[in-house]
């Protein structure tokens, strides 16, 4: 058929504001919590004081004899009643170890805050009262809360039955390592700390789980982002099939990775609902919420390279100290730190080994970047490293080494097969964006007059859309596209929104394959009952897969619509014309239909003109990235993700070295995500992300004592920016099309949390050259940056690395 | 343990009646920091008495003497008058630093002294600039200056039937003027890590004449550090003058180590803080000096 050349009625590439922004922007958004049903009970979970003990006795005699008390359980009771939660994703699938996840603590504790007990009421208030009257009786036991102490020759074993604390050790090696080291002009070292860090959504986990007498099922409403895996995890956890659990995701107030499944309260709920057969919901508290840990890696570097400033191998030893066990997929992240070395970089000869630690710190879950970000954060500190020591520009040296725009598709040295990429335009267009040689002239001047001014870049390759085999990360999802009788639109897809608009992304791809008006469509996202089996939201995949599958589901509707008005107007289907709802042909100029009458012949007539389709006017389809491969190469290497988003970003900040503070002046990012499907959206991920990076770098951190209790309780300790911490960034785009997928999406959202961190502290650090300090431990806080100041003030060591 | 009777009195003396008559009783303005407190368990009050009723005590007054400042008087009603702004810029900017546009629509100056954090913002500033407490209770009427009214974290000097009524400012001459700076990991809606206000007054020639200096979160109260002040006496804060003064404001402080900062680092800002305050305070002297020429 001729396609109608509607400018008008295109939607993909235009910033469309989101269909689902409107209630929460006026405080009407129907969240988690916000859900109440006749009889609502309450559960309050008691947790543990303790980073390690034994678990002697847990008398909860006082807490039933409160009133209004409906049920109170400790981990024996809970175990009686449930199998242990599934992995998101199994150590064991790479070779790491095992370890039994119980929704409630049995014998020890592993963590601060891990849940020992939990009572029911009638209320919140009863419930709190009632969970403070639990008394348990602990022996502790000596906690053990860093990595590489953990890993130390006696160090007491965490889990009873291990041989010693590393849940794996993992090494991503390719090429001659020593032969690059031996060739080399210099060796580089550097020591990067990244601490722990969180993603803390506004809104905390909330699930309230209802049994309904009538099925003997359970429905949950719960901040989930993939309820179709988690269905399948809860079926195994409680012992039901799973067609007997139904999971409602209602909108979501930001998840970043930390509503991933595997949390022991998931099941908890469930179970709690079962028992009482009334409805049970559990809150997170903020202080709860900041329990759940990421990040935290140490990292040896070394770096051979030539005076020149080419870097010719990477040898990098790192520790991620990944908490207790759990059966969130959190412990990943340190995996996909190796497995993404050396990011963008030409490096052939690379000797990386990964060790994730598990410790007596709380868990972690995946948190924005999902270890990447930690990728760029060690690779981009030890870059600027080797630019101060070879006296050239950290814009050079990352030049000097990218992989060139014509180099794709890219073979990485740990099997992974890069799209597409133009490396160096990004960071052109990102040194324009920030008048990198005024900033330059700015910062000469400044210096003069005894400001510190500091200009950082750093670079961030972001894999997205990721597929492990085996488990319930897959590269592949599901959409439906269903047309009424009317011309309106249903569309019901497996991805799921943490509050991303990603539904209206994804409504603008259909608008435009059916030809539709985009307010004529109604998504429908994060239903079990209702949506295609799918698998939510993570690795910046909703719109790739989502957006993928639901393409090719309209495409399929839009054939058989068009044949009906083919039949209707009685002219062939290549003349047919759709233009602004109304159907005519080059043929007859007198033929004339509306979409929505095409619609209802198709359903009104099966007999006559509609008889060229089997109605309904529905298709389901799924959209699997073909570049993913999971049959290993001749090295054993697959390749799990189908696109490389990747975006550079440049930094300006100032010093302040009586205080140690960092303001940050200028923020600019070249982002490469692929076709841009929403610019305002894309826009709104890459500056959060940011957000994020810049947070992450000065002011947030979960901080322990040395007994393993953590510290860092609420958001006055827990120092998030505000929009007005934030300097303005001016955001690019540098699309290069993924060539292996619908659109040429790659992916948006993840990107941004690494690099920015990254430029962030390569700016302190380009500030305070001139006072020798350069501090590669992260965060930046006033405080320890004032202690920088001081220290080298004492002992100026210029161009030292620690 | 839940609140037993809500009292909303219509006179001073009503007020001080309950409060001497009834123990338990935790008074209410704002109730920024109370109702929370209250929601934490922190505070678990008998009996709230309401004070927002009594006449005159949300007014906001500017004369030629100085500023009265209604001990209920929201922040909102100080910060929205551009007159108080350009007679007290340091005090202003101070209460323009708490909490939110909403809290500051509820939250008094008078509320922020009785919670007598070691904290808060307004008081090293009201101190600065000599603000006067007038208490009234069962036994009369007293003056306190601000500098003398909390005792410690959480404490003030108020006996149990003693009300604060307002605050008083005397209002600076021509060669006078404040600042307040507070040091926060974020720019705002942030608890101070340290502040410190200044006020001071030039004489003709540009010489320091008098000064107040004040420091908070840096001990269990906001101090008022006479050494710190006697620093820049007689000079033209000439470097060697702010590095006294710094040196001085850190000597009196005796601040506690967290994850916010620690006691050295606290110590050290709390300088740093007070003598760019004091550098701030003195160019707006400078300028009020060359406006009445």
């Amino acid at each position: 058929m001729a396609d109608s050349p509607d400018g008008d009625l295109k939607y993909v590439g235009r910033s469309i504001r989101t269909k689902e922004g409107r209630a929460p922007l006026i405080g009407k958004a129907k969240y988690t919590s916000d859900y109440a049903f006749a009889g609502q009970l309450h559960a309050c979970i008691v947790r543990s004081p303790h980073a390690a003990a034994r678990i002697n006795r847990v008398d909860l005699s006082a807490a039933t004899r409160v009133a209004g008390v409906r049920l109170a359980m400790h981990g024996a009771d809970v175990a009686a009643l449930t199998d242990p939660i599934p992995d998101y994703l199994e150590p064991a699938l790479f070779g790491g170890k095992a370890a039994a996840h119980r929704c409630l603590a049995i014998d020890e504790v592993w963590c601060y805050g891990q849940p020992v007990a939990v009572v029911v009421a009638e209320d919140m208030r009863t419930a709190r009262y009632a969970a403070a009257r639990v008394q348990v009786d602990y022996t502790p036991l000596e906690a053990v809360v860093d990595a590489e102490a953990a890993l130390a020759v006696g160090a007491r074993t965490i889990v009873p039955g291990w041989d010693d604390n590393l849940l794996m050790h993992v090494p991503f090696m390719h090429g001659d390592t020593v032969a690059a080291f031996e060739s080399a002009d210099q060796v580089v070292s550097t020591e990067v700390k990244i601490h722990r860090f969180s993603t803390q959504p506004m809104e905390t986990r909330c699930y309230n789980a209802v049994w309904e007498h009538n099925t003997e099922s359970i429905t949950l409403y719960g901040t989930s982002q993939n309820p179709h895996p988690l269905r399948l995890v809860l079926a195994q956890t409680l012992r039901m099939p799973e067609n007997k659990i139904r999971i409602i995701a209602s909108t979501i107030g930001g998840a970043f990775g930390l509503k991933m499944h595997g949390h022991p309260e998931e099941g908890l709920i469930c179970l709690l609902a079962k028992l009482t057969g009334q409805p049970v919901k559990w809150l997170e508290s903020r202080e709860e919420c900041l329990l759940i840990g990421a990040r935290e890696q140490k990292h040896y570097i070394e770096m051979a390279v030539n005076n020149d400033g080419t870097v010719l191998g990477l040898r990098d030893r790192f520790y991620a100290n990944t908490g207790a066990p759990s059966a969130c997929p959190g412990w990943g992240m340190a995996f996909l730190t190796g497995l993404t070395m050396p990011g963008p970089y030409k490096v052939r000869d690379i000797d990386v080994q990964m060790h994730a630690v598990s410790t007596n710190k709380p868990s972690w879950n995946a948190a924005r970047g999902y270890g990447k970000e930690s990728t760029a954060i060690a690779l981009e500190l030890a870059m600027d490293n080797v630019a101060r020591q070879l006296g050239v520009s950290p814009v050079t040296v990352r030049l000097k080494n990218f992989i060139g725009k014509d180099e794709f598709p890219y073979d990485s040295p740990t099997g992974l097969l890069y799209d597409s990429g133009d490396y160096a335009g990004a960071v052109e267009k990102t040194l324009q964006a920030i008048d990198y040689d005024d900033c330059l002239e700015e910062q000469a001047s400044a210096r003069e007059s005894g400001r510190y001014i500091g200009i950082g870049v750093a670079f961030e390759l972001t894999p997205e859309g990721g597929a492990i085999p085996g488990s319930m990360v897959v590269g592949y999802d599901t959409s439906s596209v269903r047309v009424g009788p009317d011309g309106t639109v249903r569309l019901l897809t497996g991805v799921t929104s943490p509050g991303t608009g990603n539904a209206t992304g994804i409504a603008q791809i259909v608008a435009d394959e059916l030809g539709v008006d985009i307010d004529a469509i109604e998504v429908l996202q994060g239903d079990t009952n209702a949506s295609p089996y799918g698998f939510g939201n993570y690795s910046g995949r909703s719109t790739i897969v989502g957006g993928g599958s639901a393409a090719l589901a309209a495409q399929d509707v839009r054939l058989m619509i068009d044949k009906v008005a083919a039949a209707l107007l009685e002219v062939e289907r290549s003349s047919l014309v759709l233009q602004r709802g109304v159907y005519t042909s080059t043929a007859d100029s007198s033929a004339s239909v509306t979409f929505a009458e095409v619609c209802y012949a198709a359903y009104t007539r099966a007999y006559d003109v509609a008889l060229c389709i089997d109605p309904p006017l529905e298709a389901t389809r799924t959209f699997r990235p073909p570049s993913i491969r999971h049959t290993p190469d001749a090295n054993g290497n697959i390749n799990p993700y189908p696109s490389y988003s990747n975006a550079a970003y440049a930094t300006v900040c100032e010093v302040d070295v009586q205080t140690g503070q960092v303001k940050l002046l200028k923020f600019a990012v070249t982002h490469d995500c692929g076709k841009v499907i929403n610019p305002i959206l894309v826009e709104g991920q890459a500056c959060g992300a940011i957000g994020f990076g810049i947070g992450g770098a000065l002011t947030e951190d979960v901080r322990y004592d040395a007994s393993g209790r953590q510290l860092t309780r609420s958001f006055m300790d827990y120092v998030m920016p505000r929009m007005s911490d934030m300097p303005p960034i001016a955001v690019e785009h540098h699309d290069m099309p993924n060539p292996g997928n619908y659109l040429g999406l790659k992916g948006a959202g993840e990107a941004g949390v690494g690099g920015s961190a990254a430029a962030v502290v390569n700016a302190v650090n380009n500030a305070l050259q001139p006072l020798g300090v350069v501090m590669n431990e992260l965060p930046l806080t006033a405080p320890r940056v004032w202690a920088a100041i001081q220290q080298a003030s004492v002992a100026p060591t210029p161009g030292g690395d620690q | 343990m839940t609140v037993s009777r809500f009292y909303s009195p219509q006179s001073i003396a009503e007020a001080t009646a309950i409060l001497r008559q009834q123990s338990g009783c935790q008074v209410l303005a704002g109730g920024t920091d109370l109702l929370v407190q209250m929601r934490n368990g922190v505070k678990q009050p008998e009996y709230i008495v309401d004070i927002k009723e009594i006449p005159g005590i949300r007014d906001v007054t500017l004369t030629n003497q100085g500023l009265t400042l209604g001990a209920a008087a929201p922040a909102q009603s100080v910060t929205e008058r551009p007159d108080i702004a350009a007679a007290y810029p340091g005090l202003v900017e101070a209460i323009d630093m708490i909490g939110s546009t909403q809290i500051q629509g509820r939250c008094s100056v008078g509320g922020n002294l009785c919670n007598a954090s070691p904290a808060a913002d307004t008081v090293p500033a009201l101190i600065a600039v000599g603000a006067v407490c007038h208490v009234v209770g069962g036994e009369g009427v007293r003056q306190v200056r601000v500098e003398d009214f909390n005792t410690g974290p959480g404490e003030n000097c108020l006996k149990r039937d003693e009300l604060l009524i307002s605050l008083f400012i005397p209002r600076p001459g021509v060669g006078s003027a404040d600042a307040y700076l507070r040091f926060t990991p974020r720019t705002e809606m942030d608890i101070a890590v340290v502040g410190a206000g200044v006020s001071l007054s030039l004489d003709p020639m540009g010489t320091v004449s008098a000064a107040r200096v004040a420091i908070g979160a840096a001990a269990p109260t906001a101090l008022l550090v006479e050494e710190a002040a006697a620093a820049i006496i007689g000079t033209t804060l000439e470097e060697s003058a702010l590095a006294a003064l710094a040196a001085a404001a850190g000597a009196a402080a005796s601040p506690i180590s967290d994850k916010r900062g620690s006691a050295g680092y606290r110590t050290k800002v709390v300088g740093v803080m007070a003598r760019r305050a004091a550098q701030i305070a003195c160019d707006r002297a400078q300028q009020r000096q060359r406006r009445a020429h």
